[in-house]
């Protein structure tokens, strides 16, 4: 019971990591209808803007969160205007222009930097200890974070003109643009919230993961496995769709290895797919 | 319109591609070309290492590793008055050009013997064609130690190597109760299966095993595993990418190194920096070599090394192999009568030299080296702390 109790908790905490990742993955592909390969690269970017604040110039990692969401963000919108923007509806050219991106920015990052890790300290140590089970401090951080995003997020998506001029592109961007809306602008701007939050997302899987050039891959896979299950337009659905994910596995891999339990929630997701392909959470798109 | 658009990004692409193609190559042609215009009687060798792409982060110090030799023993006159002329290829990470590069090597460039390759799967990519073409392939990288082929000699550790001495020393000197851990593929699973079949002979208890995908990063479930099985040691033979984040997370989760100490085969002095000293302080790890031997080879070749190159890369066990697999075969040149595969084969065997970890000697039959072996604990200021050495070289028993 234990130890049932104590996945179950750091299956919160691996929730909310998979949601970050995978956020700017969902807004980027759901809204923009662009798979973003670089994504991971992204979230490298993030993280190594946290090795440079943090590790380097000895900055608060507040500081670090910041600055790796404008990086990222600031770096996305070039990204966009130069390149996405060219290929608008053509999926797989986006694919593999964003796949080429992606090795580029690696190999970049390997010959600026060296190809090995670099150090990220945890801004919080601690741990709470109830019991025998254990909750670091900085899990309970991360899901407070999650949370805080997912707020933002739905007001800045739901609440305000942008968002409101953002869903009206999605839903029928020729009639947005002859109401006046500058789709252009939009698009830069979505790409660039997108990467963003990736980057935010590196900062805050830095200290409790490597912080090298290829890191960035291992968060690709699972982030559009979540987006998939949620539903490829629904903020909420990422959300729930990480949760469902990773506790999960988290509380499977308490009973069994952990490369079973991954086996076995794959499984899972694609017979649900099967049966519900636009994924679970799935809003209505016209 | 549009299709002008999409020629300037092809092309834009492009020109970004070539740039960094050409800026990659630019430093591994310019001396090999310069080599081979000096002397036309030199000795041809072929140096297979990646520069791009993941393996980078184990090869580029090997390839560092192995320049540094070459421009020693040139610089010291060769062999019988030949100079080595180094042909650099990097094959991008990418096994099946492996296989390309070495049949350019091989049949192009009539190299002698090619010094390279570091995971398995690339070395095993490229081994048909040494074997076919009778040439000679040094491996220097600590692997699982099956399927050697005649025409390789390995110069690293196998797995009963590195644990030979380790087993028995945990047992004494750290606890009896052991879990198990790895990576999921070839080198973590044999690893492990020798060990456990070791620390059976030592007395010691298998308290539970486990292993991870490659490239896993979320370790909060094994950790709690291992809490619950209550263990004295975690003998680890978790490699590549999750070494990191396995250290971070085992601090993070409140295990003390003192309480539970982490005994790898696989954590050396480049993924400590990346840990970070705070939560790698007080572990163990087992290697033929570490960066702080106490030796004036060792000495000299970390500061030909760190004022040779500064490309944020760190000497660890794999550039020593690197290092020491090259003056192995310089050795090799001067005693063999002819350069083809199997007499260089042969004069390999039984050869001593004297290397940064020590002295070393090839074993007589089974193309494999006879090591040292060390045992390191992480000392609060992120350093190794050599806690044993063996008195005598750890055979090679496959």
């Amino acid at each position: 019971m234990e130890l049932f109790i104590s996945q179950g908790i750091n299956g919160l905490s691996v929730s909310a990591m998979l949601f970050i990742t995978a956020l700017g993955l969902v807004i980027i592909f759901g809204l923009m209808d662009v798979v973003n390969m670089a994504h991971g690269e992204f979230i490298m970017i993030g993280a190594y803007v946290t090795y440079f604040v943090t590790t380097v110039f000895h900055g608060p990692f507040f500081l670090a969160m910041l600055l790796a969401f404008l990086t990222a963000a600031l770096f996305g919108a070039i990204v966009e205007v130069t390149l996405i923007k060219r290929l608008y509806g053509k999926v797989a050219e986006t694919m593999l222009a964003t796949f080429a991106l992606s090795t580029i920015l690696q190999q970049t990052v390997r010959m600026l930097f060296g190809p090995e890790d670099k150090f990220v300290g945890p801004p919080l140590a601690g741990h709470f200890s109830l019991q025998g089970i254990v909750i670091p401090h900085y899990n309970v951080f991360l899901i407070i974070v999650a949370l805080a995003i997912l707020a933002t997020t739905l007001v800045l998506f739901f609440k305000t003109s942008f968002g409101m001029q953002l869903r009206a592109v999605t839903q029928n961007r020729s009639m947005s643009q002859c109401l006046g809306v500058n789709t252009a602008r939009i698009d830069t701007l979505t790409f660039a919230c997108g990467s963003g939050l990736a980057g935010l997302a590196g900062a805050l899987i830095a200290p409790v993961k490597s912080v090298m050039p290829l890191m960035g891959s291992y968060y690709l896979v699972d982030g559009l496995l979540t987006v998939v299950l949620g539903g490829v337009t629904s903020i909420i659905g990422t959300a729930a769709s990480s949760t469902v994910i990773s506790e999960s596995v988290t509380l499977m891999a308490g009973y069994m290895s952990e490369i079973t339990a991954k086996v076995l929630v794959f499984l899972i997701i694609i017979v649900l797919i099967r049966f519900k392909p636009e994924g679970l959470f799935a809003s209505e798109k016209r | 319109m549009k299709v002008r658009n999409k020629w300037l990004v092809f092309l834009v692409a492009m020109g970004v591609a070539i740039a960094l193609l050409a800026g990659c190559g630019k430093p591994e042609k310019a001396p090999a070309k310069a080599g081979a215009d000096a002397t036309a009687d030199g000795i041809k060798i072929g140096v297979l290492y990646s520069t791009t792409g993941p393996f980078s982060i184990s090869e580029k110090p090997m390839l560092n590793a192995a320049k540094l030799a070459i421009d020693e023993i040139n610089a010291a006159g060769g062999i019988k008055g030949k100079k080595l002329i180094p042909v650099y290829e990097d094959y991008a990470s990418d096994p099946a050009k492996a296989t390309e590069k070495i049949k350019k090597l091989i049949l192009q460039d009539k190299v002698v013997a090619t010094v390279g390759t570091n995971s398995s799967a690339t070395r095993l990519a490229v081994i048909p064609d040494v074997e076919r073409n009778k040439s000679l392939l040094l491996y220097n990288t600590y692997y699982e130690g099956e399927k050697p082929s005649p025409y390789v000699i390995y110069t690293n550790s196998i797995p009963s190597q590195q644990s030979a001495d380790f087993i028995p020393w945990i047992v004494k000197n750290l606890g009896k109760k052991v879990f198990f851990v790895g990576s999921d593929y070839v080198f973590g699973v044999t690893s492990v299966k020798k060990a456990k079949a070791m620390l059976e002979k030592a007395g010691g208890q298998i308290v539970g095993e486990e292993f991870v995908p490659l490239g896993h990063t979320e370790f909060s479930s094994l950790i709690n595993k291992i809490k619950q099985a209550k263990p004295d040691v975690v003998f680890s033979a978790v490699a590549g990418d999750s070494v990191v984040p396995f250290y971070k997370q085992y601090q993070q989760y409140g295990i003390l190194a003192k309480d539970i100490p982490i005994c790898s085969i696989a954590t050396h002095e480049a993924t400590i920096k990346g840990i970070g000293a705070a939560a790698a302080a007080g572990h163990y790890s087992s290697f033929d070599y570490f960066q702080v031997l106490d030796t004036p080879e060792s000495k000299k070749f970390v500061t030909a090394y760190n004022s040779k190159f500064q490309d944020n890369t760190t000497v660890t066990n794999l550039a020593e192999g690197a290092y020491h697999g090259v003056y192995l075969l310089a050795k090799a040149l001067e005693k063999a009568t002819a350069y083809d595969g199997p007499t260089l084969v042969k004069a390999f065997k039984g050869l001593e030299i004297n290397s940064p970890q020590g002295k070393i000697k090839v074993d007589e039959n089974n193309n494999h080296t006879w090591l040292q072996s060390f045992i390191g604990k992480v000392k609060p200021d992120g350093t190794f702390e050599i806690v044993y050495g063996s008195k005598q070289l750890v055979k090679p028993e496959l």
